[in-house]
């Protein structure tokens, strides 16, 4: 038999509509209370094992880390000091590396041959271990502000740079050969052809070095400072004060998360990319 | 040459190639140049539609780059309305073989692209745009990105991108390759109504013999590497074409087998290595 439908098509897709929702509502609550659980888990068994398993000194336990994040954040100003001095050397170290690394990849790409003469020394310069340079800058540029923003600039620029190149050459030859074709100039190719097809590697690059920023700044604190996070946690580790050590570093993991979220618009803006890459890289 | 092709350079002419040679230096220090075309000549006079076809590699589309001054000859000559092709030609409109729609563009503003870059005030290359998206049945498609259309959707959109600009020659390199049976054909339709408005020369490429004879006035037989012209041969059929039935008009299968036997003796010759 052929033909005779039962039911109205409208009645039958407005239902499976609502099935399909509330199994994703539900789905993503599962997940939710899920994620909580296991933090809840590791925080008792850190709390358990803590005095028994192991010894106080190396793990503390979590009253005394909540003790002290709470001290920290409702602190009048010290904590605060602190945390506007590290976000603000990652902060402008990120800037700086991010403008700078579009800013040298843009020549540099479209001038293949300068490019293939200058390529060894980047690759010799992205190998050099970052964190072996922080003693260099921190003489160059003293114990202050400076030497962290050029070594969270330091961690940016590369990776920057890197992708911005790749970017820019992956653009098919056929998007620029019919472009040309159809009258753009060179700088409406560029504008039209080569800067939107880089930009899913410009903002994929930004938003991988969000956190090698902070880790750029702290690791500057590290070396030598009298201020920032983590001159603080590293203060706390000095005087053998194990729950400051943990606060500290969940500090700086809770600013590279809240920042990664703080980007997130940005993959956002680009609705056209069939796979949307928002694996990989910060946030989520 | 047969009839339609007139030798000597003519100021009438849309587009000639004379003696042209074309050869790829590969990479690597010992590998031997590859000859792609061997003195190929020919030329078309305004508003014909000229198919190119021939075995795959035999430099079809090589002849598309250089009248798109996206490539130089090794030796002869380009000519495009009477004066030599150099550096790109922006005077001519080139549907490349990948529909090269702009990813991060909308449909419309795919299909307005050329008229952007050719300067049209916005309001009127909208409209332009919107006419021709409406004449191959996109309309209601203009905001969906181009990963969001079907096949036969970009190819329309690459199409129509470059036909809103109305240059004399349109350069269309296997426009409906990948696609199914049945949308070849509905396209083969819509691009011989779309030609018809303004009767731009087209220099059109396909390994399609059915669609040669459907949409051409003359088809040029390429032999295999190197690209030589070995045949050109006049489609007598009148029009306007109905592509639909094309294979039961009159004169349909002798040209179909006399084509089909220049080319078969292309794939299968011996001497050329594929
Ligand atoms: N840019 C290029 N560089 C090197 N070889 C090329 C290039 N373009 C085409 N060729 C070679 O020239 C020959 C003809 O290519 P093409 O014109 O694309 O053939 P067709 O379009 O007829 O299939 C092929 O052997 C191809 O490998
Ligand atoms: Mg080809």
């Amino acid at each position: 038999m052929i033909g005779g439908a039962v039911h109205p098509v409208t009645h039958v897709t407005t239902a499976e509509r609502r099935r399909v929702l509330r199994a994703r509502r539900l789905r993503r609550g599962g997940v939710w209370v899920a994620r909580v659980a296991l933090a809840a888990f590791v925080i008792v068994a850190w709390d358990l094992a803590s005095g028994t398993l192991v010894r106080p000194f190396f793990v503390s336990n979590p009253e005394a880390v909540g003790e002290r994040l709470l001290e920290w954040l409702g602190g009048e100003d010290e904590f605060w000091f602190h945390a506007r001095f590290t976000l603000t050397s990652a902060g402008v170290g990120f800037v700086a590396g991010a403008v700078l690394g579009v800013a040298v990849a843009w020549p540099l790409a479209l001038w293949r041959t300068a490019y293939r003469i200058v390529e060894p020394y980047f690759l010799v310069a992205y190998s050099v271990p970052a964190v072996a340079l922080g003693p260099v800058f921190i003489l160059w540029f003293g114990i202050g502000l400076t030497p962290k923003i050029v070594l969270a600039a330091y961690f940016v620029f590369f990776v920057v740079f890197i992708n911005t190149v790749e970017g820019i050459r992956q653009v098919p030859q056929g998007y620029v050969d019919v472009a040309r074709v159809m009258g753009a100039s060179r700088a409406a190719t560029m504008r039209s052809v080569l800067f939107p097809g880089a930009l899913p590697y410009v903002l994929a690059a930004l938003r991988i070095t969000l956190p090698a920023a902070m880790i750029g700044a702290v690791v500057g604190e590290f070396i030598a400072s009298n201020r920032g996070i983590g001159y603080l946690t590293r203060a706390a580790a000095g005087r053998y004060q194990t729950s400051g050590v943990i606060a500290g570093t969940i500090v700086l993991a809770a600013i590279v998360l809240l920042l990664g979220i703080a980007l997130r618009p940005l993959s956002r803006a680009l609705r056209w990319q069939p796979e949307v890459r928002l694996r990989g890289g910060g946030g989520q | 040459m047969t009839e339609g092709l007139t030798p000597g350079r003519d100021p009438g002419e849309a587009l000639r190639l004379d003696a042209v040679y074309k050869a790829f230096v590969p990479r690597g220090r010992k590998a031997e140049p590859l000859l792609a075309l061997e003195d190929v000549t020919f030329a078309a006079r305004p508003g014909e539609f000229i198919s190119l076809v021939g075995p795959s590699g035999c430099g079809k589309s090589t002849v598309l780059n250089l009248l798109a001054g996206l490539m130089r000859p090794s030796a002869g000559h380009v000519i495009h309305a009477g004066r030599e092709v150099h550096g790109v030609n922006t005077e001519i409109g080139y549907i490349t073989q990948d529909d090269n729609l702009l990813p991060w563009r909308s449909m419309l503003r795919n299909v307005e692209y050329g008229l952007e870059l050719r300067g049209v005030p916005r309001a009127q290359r909208r409209d332009r745009a919107r006419e021709f998206i409406e004449l191959v049945g996109l309309a209601g498609f203009e905001d969906h990105y181009p990963h969001e259309l079907s096949g036969g959707m970009r190819k329309r959109a690459g199409i129509v991108r470059t036909l809103a600009y109305e240059s004399g020659v349109v350069l269309m390199d296997e426009p409906f390759g990948p696609l199914d049976a049945q949308t070849r054909v509905i396209l083969q339709d819509e691009l011989l109504k779309l030609w018809d408005r303004r009767r731009p020369t087209v220099l059109f490429v396909t390994h399609d013999l059915v669609e040669a004879i459907a949409l051409s006035d003359h088809i040029l037989t390429f032999s295999g590497r190197p690209g030589r012209i070995k045949r050109a041969y006049q489609v007598n059929l009148p029009r306007p074409r109905d592509v639909f039935h094309i294979h039961e008009q009159a004169g349909f299968k002798e040209l179909y087998d006399a084509l089909w036997d220049d080319i078969r003796a292309e794939i299968t010759g011996a001497g050329h290595a594929a």
